[in-house]
């Protein structure tokens, strides 16, 4: 019995383990579609070094980027591969930072936002700041 | 009676008087030391109970391989936070850069500021 057990156990190991490994790989630049390259383009060097779950990320921004105006994909294209270079931690920070922003009342928002832009200098994506 | 024979019979003689002539104490400490090694075996063999259970009922042990790596994959993504990739498009298209966001002095002024 131990005979038959021990392939069948085997197989389920390998069938699962294929599985998860599907589930956590992610696209080489060679496997990306063309939308998907067009709105990478920027990282296009950078994109197979990147960690799998950054790149996991990154495929469901880019899905959106067909949606977002010429002015805005500019914005993104620009500010793109300095995102990929922040830390995990940094990223994280950041979108912690941009959600409590979102929860204040309008004008502290502008208001945190023309003290940025004062004292910390100019976006280079976005010379007008937070205007 | 061949040699060995007998000379086991001697063996358990000589070993059985030599019982006979321990103090109480001695007795009870290698009858403690039995009583142990006797238990030790007993849980022993019922380790081998369940492995052998597994071995003669492959479905069970089929199932019991599924039921530990679905647990286990289950354990894994459910310690992961739900990302959002909405925030991160705003981030990148916004009117701040992320950087700022990242700011350290950023998260100063936020904290004065916010309700909670």
């Amino acid at each position: 019995m131990a005979r038959r057990t021990f392939p069948v156990l085997i197989s389920l190991y390998f069938l699962a383990h294929a599985g998860f490994t599907h589930a956590d790989s992610a696209p080489t630049w060679m496997q990306l579609s063309i939308p998907e390259r067009t709105a990478l383009t920027p990282i296009a060097y950078d994109w197979d070094q990147l960690p799998t779950d950054q790149r996991l990320k990154l495929l469901k921004v880019v899905k959106e980027f067909a949606k977002l105006t010429p002015t805005q994909q500019q914005i993104f294209y620009a500010r793109l591969k300095p995102w990929t270079q922040m830390t995990p931690a940094q990223r994280d920070a950041a979108r912690d930072n941009f959600k409590k922003l979102q929860e204040l009342p309008k004008s502290e928002q502008s208001q945190i936002k023309r003290l940025w832009s004062q004292t910390a200098g100019s976006d280079p994506a976005n010379p007008g700041g937070g205007q | 009676m061949t040699k060995e024979d007998e000379f086991a019979h001697r063996l358990i003689t000589a070993l059985d008087s030599s019982v006979r002539d321990m103090d109480a104490a001695t007795l009870q400490r290698l009858g403690a030391l039995r009583r142990q090694a006797v238990a030790s075996q007993h849980s022993l063999t019922h380790g081998h109970q369940i492995l052998s259970l597994l071995q003669r009922h492959s479905l069970v042990s089929v199932l019991l391989a599924l039921f530990i790596l679905i647990s286990g994959y289950w354990f894994v993504q459910s310690g992961q936070p739900a990302y959002s990739p909405e925030t991160d498009i705003l981030l990148l298209t916004g009117d701040l850069p992320p950087n700022a966001y990242a700011d350290k002095t950023f998260s100063k002024w936020l904290d004065a500021r916010s309700p909670f």
